[in-house]
């Protein structure tokens, strides 16, 4: 901690009325922090538990589907298993990958603003965006397509078991009849797998309109990139939708 | 428009010392290393499913292994790209607590349903278990599962009959 020191001068968090000594130097600036706050150290403190509130939130938010996808998984052992063969597991490694090198580029762009590098907050976030995309296409093209084709989405005009259990005997030889209770398994994960990404995917297209929107006003509206809350804060919230993504693909795709 | 934005954006970068000063402006190499490493753990993730650990070491190995994977790539993911590291202790409460919430969510749900039917005389009203009966194995899978489980359709069989009328 002490090599930090230095660049990080000690501070309390939500100081009312004292004023610290680095604050001293742009105490009557007013363009450097809202005028609620004391300084901009007290705004950035603020700002940033309050995304961390948001993001403990979001976990509990997915987590509750988490949780009941672990207790049907235990309970529907086989039906997950068969179900998880129709999903191609190369499809996600793409899928984690552009998300990962999507987690490089937001972490680039903060880094930018925070150099007050207008270019560079502009492109790396225009890039984030279009891996952003990338993902929700790759997601949209290659898998969900795919899945209405066979029947497998758990939709009452659209689940077809006899479209699908040829292709589950291709993909497990060894799995004989499939019998009507492990169909209703298959369809159980299925209606998990569908929630559970696609709530996923509306946070990605959240946040790819979020980043044009950052990108337009930094490129075209003048836009003080050096105020860097409104970037770093976007970029948590960028990395958390990264971080479920990790958690979703082995339990997704990598059940065998 | 990038030479207008550093004309505006220099001198007040100079008059922001203060402010720039409680943000920590990451290193390119340290982001390169970290991005390497998680490609690197992605490419695990997918090898280790190849590998029949369920044999080799217990049953559920392989998804305990990817688990813990997708744990360090958090990690990861939280100390060095969303800067969890530097941040203050008050942070690291707020992100730990998130865990821990959820862990007690998982946690009682799941001794919910698995210590039901372990007591006499505790059984739901219907006195079965908690899977409705038309979603109940019928098949030789289900006297796999229920030997090695020892729950509760042993006791609940001839119900169960009855109720799937």
């Amino acid at each position: 901690m002490s090599e930090h020191a230095a660049s990080h001068p000690p501070h309390t968090p939500f100081t009312q009325h004292g004023t610290p000594a680095h604050a001293t130097t742009h105490v009557h600036d007013d363009h450097d922090h809202a005028h609620q706050f004391d300084d901009a150290v007290q705004q950035y403190d603020a700002t940033s538990l309050g995304m961390w509130a948001f993001l403990a939130t979001e976990v509990l938010f997915f987590g509750g589907v988490f949780t009941a996808y672990i207790i049907y998984r235990n309970e529907f052992y086989e039906g997950y298993n068969i179900a998880s063969h129709f999903l191609n597991k190369w499809v996600g490694f793409a899928n984690t990958g552009v998300l990962l090198c999507s987690s490089f580029t937001a972490a680039m762009s903060v880094r930018a603003s925070h150099m007050g590098n207008r270019k560079g907050v502009v492109n790396w976030m225009f890039l984030t965006a279009i891996l952003g995309s990338t993902f929700v296409g790759l997601k949209l093209s290659l898998e969900y397509t795919h899945e209405w084709h066979l029947g497998l989405v758990p939709l009452n005009n659209v689940w077809n078991p006899d479209l699908w259990i040829p292709e589950a005997q291709t993909l497990m030889p060894t799995l004989g009849d499939v019998n009507p209770v492990v169909q209703n398994q298959v369809r159980i994960f299925f209606l998990f797998y569908f929630i559970m990404t696609m709530i996923h995917a509306l946070h990605m297209v959240i946040g790819v309109v979020m980043m044009l929107w950052i990108c337009f006003r930094a490129k075209f509206l003048n836009w003080p990139v050096e105020k860097t809350n409104m970037t770093e804060m976007f970029g948590l919230y960028w990395h958390f939708v990264d971080i479920v993504w990790i958690f979703l693909f082995p339990l997704l795709y990598l059940i065998r | 428009m990038a030479t207008h934005a550093s004309t505006t954006t220099a001198p007040s970068h100079g008059t922001h010392a203060g402010v720039a000063s409680h943000k920590h402006v990451g290193s390119v190499g340290t982001y390169i290393v970290v991005w390497f490493v998680l490609m690197i753990l992605l490419l695990a993730t997918v090898l280790a499913v190849e590998i029949d650990l369920e044999h080799m070491l217990f049953s559920g190995a392989n998804i305990t292994l990817a688990m813990l994977i997708a744990f360090i790539k958090m990690m990861i993911v939280m100390l060095w790209f969303m800067h969890v590291k530097e941040a203050s202790k008050l942070i690291w409460v707020f992100a730990a607590a998130s865990f821990l919430w959820w862990g007690i969510m998982l946690g009682f749900t799941a001794q919910d349903y698995h210590t039901r039917g372990y007591f006499p005389g505790w059984e739901t009203p219907v006195n079965e278990s908690y899977t409705p009966a038309h979603l109940k194995l019928t098949n030789a899978a289900e006297q796999r599962s229920v030997g090695a489980k020892g729950d509760t359709p042993q006791q609940a069989g001839p119900d169960s009959g009855t109720i799937e009328k």
